[in-house]
């Protein structure tokens, strides 16, 4: 037996481990040769000589007596974990003669008895590549191999995958295989029955017959295999992912697990597959309970902002439509106690910094910036609890307090505070609708595009109230109000009312610049995804008509290629052809970071090791060292590419890297500028693509370390904010550190990015330690406005909601990825990055783009009706318990708490009651609960 | 102002946010030096097996042979490769060498020569310590900026700058020499062929000692906790140091072996610290083996012991609990030990979670006797007359050492 665990291909143990097992191994068998057996063991072995002997008996009757003894005695034999079964021990020096035996046999039953027989023994005695057992197995009988034991039949299945590789290189293409698969038919139903739940899914897939599990499936393993397929789709290579994300939909929607797979299917992106389970699934759902399925699976596609036309019931449109989120987030606030408002000196908490913090408040250093500061943390910290004590209180007309622009965030701040209340959010705002400052009013507009973004009512106010200012003649700012607005209400909705509205701006090329920016990103929010060519065309059409002057001047031009990127956010499919036509299309740098930005927002999420790899060497570019560098970046790449096992798309990979590079070849001062700006695309590109899974976030931390000890500094200033989007509303100590160390870095720049960023890994999450944190920061940045305006925004995002909201762009299992949040964390740290002094002097309100992620981090459970049902809770780490035997606790320290409760980054719930059965896949916003029927009280058992 | 006590490291130098009540005064007379943050000194950093933490690899989780597990580590592997060729790339580029090797001829500068040693007395502040040599007075000095704050903790021997005496490096405290001398560098001669029967035995001591340490997997695969200790029990003279012998000639791991009455010592604490000692040793050479043998010399059950010298043994074997289920987990430390009077130990050692396993060396039956007579007699010529049945079939008891003693003793005739 310990040969066969290193015969197996699977064994991964380390190789240590396994020369110390050979020792063993090669030990033993001279123990017996230099010693006498003991009196059974000879009586054994006898006994075993005699049966070798029988069966190369020339009478069949003879030879079929022997085998089934023989059969029987290996059988029966009881192994241990550390050695041989006796009777294989004895047999093997009866392996080689019963072979040649073999050979000269006449076909029938006796042959294929011993073949079987034949298929054991090569189990240890034969040498590791030759696949004996297998084709022993072939010969015999076709019963079925479980008899032989567990271990046989894993060792078989080993053999089985490879002997497939083999005859698929040899034939290259799916015939004569019956044989292995009649095989592979008998060995899965034994592993699914036998606990080897992984085994079997491993088999298949290997084999390429993934599809049959959803034949095997079955209400006492699906669980468990579609855990492992979920699990595994994130590192198998790009087609492969599709087809395991399709069988483990599959599975679930024939065992009527309708939810999960909704949420298999979300992730796949198929709208026709979602509207598919929506329609039918809930029927046979294996609750059997119509309509709380049916409200869950309404929920679910609103926390994705999914919205699927052909429902007609009203109560389930407005589950869908996100228009009563807000009462359960108050609702939420209420039982937390959190209701009080907040005022930013709350926030701040400047009597715990000493004595320069308070001097400085006082200073009046620059008091506009300080009110724009306080407008931002208050409508931050308030969000969406409809009353705070700054703006709201009628003496200080806070709004008039601000100046130009800063007038304008803060009239936008309503709608933050309004967040998804639409009714009382449009009241409030409507009294600065008809104000007489122009800024005011493009507040107002704007606001009102907070308040609903991400929800979906019939009466569309919205788009009612802002499509007529999108043309104002008047002043430019209430027409970017109203064009933000649109984006901001209509994210992810792919209306058309909307691109009639602004693909005329989009389109004239008299157009000011930053209107026309604004507009091409409200398209690129609202049509996310779409790949919609009409867009596609015109924002190409747009970037050529600015000259490169003025993408390098004005950083605010840079929206554009990032609007045309988002259009492709999650689009996996064809996206190469798309990248190459934009290269051409678009010539110099523009189209080069345009590229770069589809590529990024196509893969974001994938976790795509080659992307990572392509990034990374972009980064590591030195303008000063350029040409030398550029060769040997080549060659390196294809060479490691060749290591990397896993590539699909390398050909085009390798062969479009070099292009690029030799495209660069001029160079001078210019370049550099242009390399700057691939590169903050590449940096943060890596964060982007790695985020949705541990292992990819873990290292791309290591990566950052590396590029911040490598990199220039331009790509220095990138890093924190990178990491920052790594690990959003997730502060790890690890990251925590690092960038507590680069707030107080040489480069102001870099310090200013590593501001944000803490304040991004804790968005929403009140960190105890990133508050104190910042607090010494603030004291420290006193003097400098820009310093402290960072500091004070990055106070705001931290306790963001009062701690109520998290900011991830992902769910909590970090499963799928929501394309809303995800297009408005990135923009607003890619313009963090390109053009910080932009963003904290003139266009801060872009920051409210923050709101697009923003989502209540609760568990809300409720019964079918969308009544509050409160239950126990265990709320606690997550645990990865995918392949593990018997069953595993999935959270670790927990606590017990009665819903709601809020969950942090990396935390899961799991229900503390037999009560109720959660209809959701996982515990995570709104979930609805059905009594469990099978639930006993404890009194009455 | 004590909210950030708990404190992260850094390397020093390394400007850190944050500022500890020490740091307010520094702040208000010059500006805009940035606050060092308090890095946790007062105690060294715990040697965690394995990597630093910053350099730590993710782990992977399911630890069954399976595809998930192939593919997070070939995950794993391909960001190690592009790490490596980034690295390789950029250092030719930019080669760090030169520049460190700059730096650290100026380190040496600072350091100046000769270097004085000394002890670290006590740390007052981030900057600052007392500290005292071997002679003369104790002096309150500076401790430079380069010095790892991680691996300064108070009672560790430092490097003295020879004029004014300020830290200028840390000495690596070794292991305590007596636990040193306690790991089996050279492997004993006997190995498993060299022990007549006991094949059980083998099985279970293999099972429980070397299989965890080569195959966890295959403990986790089943979904239980590897055996962490196994006591090995029976009359004197039946082989339990020997398989011991045998275990340590065939394993990789380190095997550190003590006798029980080494664990006795003449102060008072010393023994509990040796036992400390060891199993840091074995925790920091992991993975190992630790084989005490004659436990019973500290492992006799509790009683009201009268004298000071009773009650520091019971100390020890206290110390010794702690050490093989107590409150930090072991690593991979397989603890064997081997005492002829199971029946006195406290009943405290020999509970599962402990000591899972106790194998029993029983007198050897016949079958084995013989075997053992064979191993003994094989170097030797023996006479015609000389009947080993006759030797094997008395009714006796006979140990495996008597046997042996038989066999010398006819050879001396």
């Amino acid at each position: 037996m310990v040969q066969n665990q290193n015969n197996t291909n699977h064994s991964l143990s380390n190789s240590r481990g396994d020369k110390k097992m050979e020792n063993n191994v090669t030990k033993e068998p001279n123990t017996n040769e230099t010693e006498e057996l003991s009196e059974e063991d000879r009586q054994m072995k006898e006994e075993f000589d005699l049966l070798a002997e029988r069966v190369q008996d020339p009478d069949l009757a003879v030879q079929k007596l022997a085998l089934e003894t023989l059969k029987s005695e290996i059988r029966s034999s009881t192994s241990s974990m550390t050695s041989l079964p006796k009777p294989l021990k004895f047999m093997s020096e009866h392996y080689e003669p019963l072979k040649t035996f073999f050979q000269t046999m006449v076909d029938g039953e006796n042959k294929r008895a011993l073949a079987d027989i034949l298929s054991v023994l090569s189990m240890t005695m034969a040498p590791e590549d030759s696949l004996d057992c297998l084709h022993y197995k072939l010969l015999g009988t076709q019963e079925n191999p479980e008899s032989w034991g567990h271990e046989y039949v894993r060792h078989l299945a080993g053999e089985i995958s490879q002997e497939y590789e083999k005859r698929i290189l040899a034939e290259g293409q799916d015939s004569g295989m019956e044989d292995i698969m009649s095989m592979v038919k008998q060995i899965v139903p034994f592993l699914l029955s036998s606990n080897a739940e992984p085994e079997a899914c491993d088999l298949l897939y290997e084999v390429d017959h993934l599809k049959s599990l959803v034949d095997y499936a079955e209400e006492a393993n699906f669980e468990r295999i579609c855990l492992y397929l979920l699990s595994s789709a994130d590192y198998v290579p790009e087609p492969d992912v599709f087809d395991i994300l399709q069988v483990a939909c599959s599975i679930y929607r024939k065992l009527g697990r309708s939810t999960q797979a909704m949420r298999v299917a979300i992730r796949l992106g198929d709208m026709e597959l979602m509207s598919n389970i929506y329609q039918s699934d809930p029927e046979k759902d294996a609750l059997g309970n119509v309509v709380a399925v049916r409200t869950q699976l309404a929920l679910d596609l609103a926390s994705r902002n999914i919205f699927l036309e052909e429902e007609t019931n009203e109560d389930l449109k407005n589950w869908m439509g996100n228009t009563r989120l807000y009462e359960f987030y108050l609702s939420l606030a209420k039982d937390l106690d959190v209701m009080e408002p907040k005022t930013p000196e709350d926030i701040y908490k400047s009597h715990l910094t000493d004595g320069i913090g308070r001097l400085g408040l006082n200073s009046n250093l620059d008091s506009a910036r300080q009110n724009l500061a306080a407008t931002f943390v208050n409508a931050f910290a308030n969000l969406g609890f409809g009353k705070d004590k700054l703006l709201m209180d009628e003496e200080s007309r806070w709004v008039f307090r601000n100046k130009d622009h800063g007038m304008m965030s803060a009239t936008a701040s309503y709608g933050a505070l309004m967040l998804w209340d639409i009714d009382s959010g449009l009241a409030e705002l409507d009294k600065y609708m008809y104000a007489s400052e122009e800024y005011v009013q493009a507040g107002a507009l704007l606001g009102i595009g907070i308040v609903s973004s991400g929800i979906r009512s019939e009466v569309d106010p919205a788009l009612a109230l802002l499509s007529e200012h999108v043309e104002n003649p008047r002043s430019s700012s209430i027409r970017i109000g109203a064009i933000l607005g649109l984006g901001f209400a209509y994210a992810g909705t792919c209306r058309m009312e909307i691109q009639e509205l602004l693909i005329p701006i989009v389109a004239d090329a008299s157009a000011p610049l930053d209107t026309l920016c604004f507009a091409a990103l409200s398209l690129g929010l609202v049509f996310q995804g779409s790949a919609d060519e009409e867009l596609v065309s015109t924002l190409i059409q747009a970037l050529l008509d600015r000259d490169l002057a003025s993408w390098e001047n004005e950083s605010m031009i840079r929206l554009l290629p990032l609007s045309l990127a988002m259009l492709y956010t999650g689009r996996r499919n064809g996206t190469d052809a798309v990248i190459e036509a934009i290269q051409a299309q678009i010539p110099g740098a523009p189209g080069r970071v345009a590229a770069r930005l589809v590529s990024i927002f196509s893969s974001a999420g994938s976790g795509d090791v080659l992307k990572v790899q392509e990034y990374l060497n972009m980064c590591g570019l030195h303008p000063s060292h350029l040409e030398g560098a550029d060769e040997e970046a080549t060659t390196t790449e294809e060479m490691s590419s060749g290591n990397i096992a896993s590539s699909t798309n390398h050909e085009d990979h390798t062969s479009s890297s070099p292009e690029t590079q030799s495209e660069r070849l001029p160079k001078d001062k210019k370049d550099e500028k242009e390399l700057v700006d691939e590169q903050t695309a590449a940096c943060l590109g890596i964060a982007a693509i790695a985020m949705r899974e541990d292992i990819g976030t873990e290292m791309a931390f290591r990566l950052y370390g590396h590029l911040l000890q490598y990199g220039d500094a331009a790509v220095r200033r990138i890093v924190p904010l990178s990491l920052g989007l790594l690990s959003v509303s997730y502060p790890r100590l690890q990251v925590m550190d690092l960038l507590s160390k680069l707030t107080h870095d040489n480069d102001r720049e870099v310090a200013y990015a590593a501001i944000m960023a803490l304040g991004f890994i804790g968005a929403g999450t009140n960190h105890a330690r990133i508050a104190s944190l910042l607090r010494q920061l603030s004291a420290f940045y006193v003097k400098d406005s820009s310093g402290l305006f960072a500091v004070r925004i990055a106070q705001g995002i931290l306790h963001m909601g009062k701690g109520l909201i998290t900011l991830s762009p992902m769910d909590n299992e970090r499963f799928s990825i929501y394309p809303n949040a995800f297009c408005g964390l990135f923009t607003i740290i890619y313009l963090c990055c390109v053009s910080q002094h932009t963003l904290l002097n003139k266009h801060h309100y872009l920051l409210y783009l923050l709101l697009l992620a923003a989502r209540p981090r609760m568990l809300y459970t409720v019964d079918e009706e969308m009544k509050p049902l409160l239950v126990p809770v265990r709320v606690g780490q997550a645990v990865d318990i995918v392949g593990q035997a018997g069953r595993p606790k999935s959270i670790t320290g927990f606590q017990t708490h009665t819903t709601p409760v809020l969950i942090a980054g990396g935390e899961r719930a799991e229900l503390a009651t037999e009560e109720y059965i959660p209809v959701a896949p996982s515990l995570e916003g709104l979930v609805v609960l059905v009594k469990n029927p099978h639930y006993v009280k404890m009194e009455d058992m | 102002m004590g909210q950030n006590q708990s404190g992260f490291s850094g390397p020093p130098g390394f400007n850190q946010g944050g500022g500890g009540g020490g740091d307010k005064k520094g702040q208000e007379k010059k500006k805009y030096e940035p606050p060092t943050g308090p890095t946790r000194i007062g105690h060294k950093k715990r040697k965690s097996s394995g990597p630093e933490a910053a350099t730590r690899l993710p782990p992977i989780t399911p630890s069954a042979r399976c595809r998930l597990r192939m593919l997070k580590l070939e995950r794993v592997k391909d960001y190690l490769l592009i790490e490596e060729e980034f690295i390789t790339k950029q250092e030719k580029i930019r080669p760090r060498e030169e520049k460190h090797e700059e730096e650290r001829s100026k380190v040496d500068d600072i350091r100046g020569t000769p270097v004085g040693v000394g002890t670290l007395e006590e740390i007052v502040d981030d900057n600052h310590a007392i500290v005292s040599s071997a002679v003369g007075p104790e002096y309150y000095v500076n401790m430079c900026s380069f010095v790892d704050r991680d691996q300064i903790e108070p009672g560790c021997t430092v490097l003295l700058h020879n004029k004014v005496l300020s830290v200028v490096g840390v000495l690596a405290d070794d292991v305590d020499p007596m636990v040193s001398v306690m790991k089996v560098d050279k492997a004993p001669l006997e190995s498993y062929a060299d022990i007549g029967g006991l094949e059980k035995q083998i099985q279970e001591i293999k099972e429980a000692v070397e299989l965890p340490l080569t195959h966890p997997e295959l403990y986790e695969d089943i979904g239980i906790s590897p055996p962490k200790g196994v006591i090995l029990y029976g009359e004197p003279g039946t082989g339990k140091t020997l398989l011991a012998r045998a275990v340590a000639n065939s394993t990789s791991a380190t095997f550190l072996r003590v006798v029980g009455s080494e664990l006795i010592q003449k102060y008072l604490g010393d023994g509990p610290k040796l036992v400390r000692e060891l199993f840091r040793a074995a925790e920091e050479m992991a993975p190992s083996i630790v084989f005490i043998d004659e436990i019973d010399a500290i492992g006799t059950k509790r009683y009201e012991a009268t004298s000071g010298g009773e009650r520091e043994i019971q100390r020890t074997m206290l110390e010794l609990l702690n050490q093989l289920d107590g409150f930090d987990s072991r690593g991979d430390i397989k603890v064997l030990l081997a005492t002829n009077r199971i029946e006195t130990l406290d009943p405290a050692l020999l509970r599962p979670g402990r000591i899972d396993r106790k194998i029993e060396f029983p007198f050897p039956d016949e079958k084995t006797k013989r075997k053992i007579f064979q191993i003994h007699a094989a170097k030797m010529t023996l006479a015609d007359d000389v009947n080993l049945e006759e030797l094997v079939m008395t009714k006796d008891n006979l140990s495996g050492a008597d046997i042996k003693a038989i066999c010398t003793e006819a050879g001396r005739l």
